[in-house]
């Protein structure tokens, strides 16, 4: 039991967060405003996410002009993917060891 | 761990699954415009047919059609193109139509990434298949109008399905197979225009409107 928790990530243990990651893993980037519509959250919590996400080292910004409008886009990282495919195991083995 | 963790977890798995299908695909295609398509398709050819007094149900190929304007070629041409487009935009109409309704009702945007993505997939082999179709027209090789524009659009379709949901792709699939075989039956290719964009089209709205309810 304690092995499972132990790859349980704190980063991730807010379903925003373990959002933002899900859908950064399958896209190549993403700008903040689809982030906000796809998760549907305000500016602010969708900031502060996305800040501590980047603080980690899972996700990654680049800031960008399209026309005079600046445009931030976030791609996770290797580091992201890694950490967020660690967690996900660590959910499968959690309830597949409640199901057998 | 108890029971509510374990249910919040795969609340979240679930939704992640969402998020991840929903960021990557474009899910606000209408069964409901697929059937519309398809009875225009099949209305422009049923038009197109009765404006030339050929019966409905005789052997037809784009060949005699075009031919059938004897000095005149150049008219029937104009009325196989006329229908095209018309049959063409019509289209584009109900479908970014009732795409709307759809990705309202879902709650999505009608135009971002996935929708761009598909469009592009789609759209490439389009515009190709166009340019193509209006080659043969030149070369005097109409013929080539019912196996080409299937072939393009079917191979479009299946790009696209990768985008948007798997069902567009299987149409794709059927429709490039009806292509491929309308190659070998020249004489019947109206007909075979008539399958892939008339009833392939209704079958495959039927289908996305009873597996999706939309």
């Amino acid at each position: 039991m304690k092995g499972f928790i132990a790859d349980f990530n704190k980063a991730f243990e807010s379903r925003i967060r373990l959002g933002i990651m899900s859908i950064l893993v399958v896209n190549d980037a993403v700008d903040f405003a689809s982030l906000k519509v796809q998760l549907q959250v305000t500016d602010g919590n969708m900031a502060s996410h996305l800040s501590a996400l980047e603080k980690l080292g899972y996700v990654e910004v680049s800031k960008q002009f399209i026309g005079r409008k600046p445009n931030t886009s976030y791609a996770a990282t290797d580091a992201g993917r890694l950490a967020f495919a660690t967690h996900l195991d660590a959910l499968e083995k959690l309830i597949g060891r409640r199901e057998t | 761990m108890n029971m509510s963790t374990e249910q919040e977890h795969l609340e979240s798995i679930r939704e992640m699954r969402n998020l991840m299908e929903r960021s990557t695909r474009y899910l606000s295609v209408s069964g409901l415009a697929g059937v519309i398509v398809g009875f225009i398709a099949l209305g422009g050819v049923a038009c197109l047919l009765t404006n030339m007094d050929i019966p409905i149900g005789r052997p037809v190929s784009f060949n005699e059609l075009a031919a059938a304007g004897g000095p005149q070629a150049s008219l029937i041409n104009e009325r196989i193109l006329t229908m095209a487009a018309g049959v063409f935009s019509l289209s584009l109409i109900v479908e970014i139509g009732l795409a709307y309704r759809n990705a309202r009702k879902l709650r999505l945007p009608l135009w971002d990434a996935t929708a761009r993505r598909m469009i592009t997939a789609l759209g490439i082999p389009i515009l190709g298949g166009g340019v193509y179709c209006l080659s043969l027209i030149q070369a005097g090789q109409p013929d080539g109008l019912a196996p080409a524009s299937l072939i393009f659009y079917g191979l479009g379709l299946v790009h696209a399905g990768r985008h948007a949901v798997p069902d567009v792709g299987r149409l794709g699939l059927a429709v490039f197979v009806s292509g491929l075989t309308a190659s070998f039956f020249p004489s019947l290719g109206v007909y075979f225009w008539a399958f892939g964009f008339g009833i392939l089209h209704i079958i495959y709205g039927i289908t996305i409107h009873f597996k999706h309810q939309r």
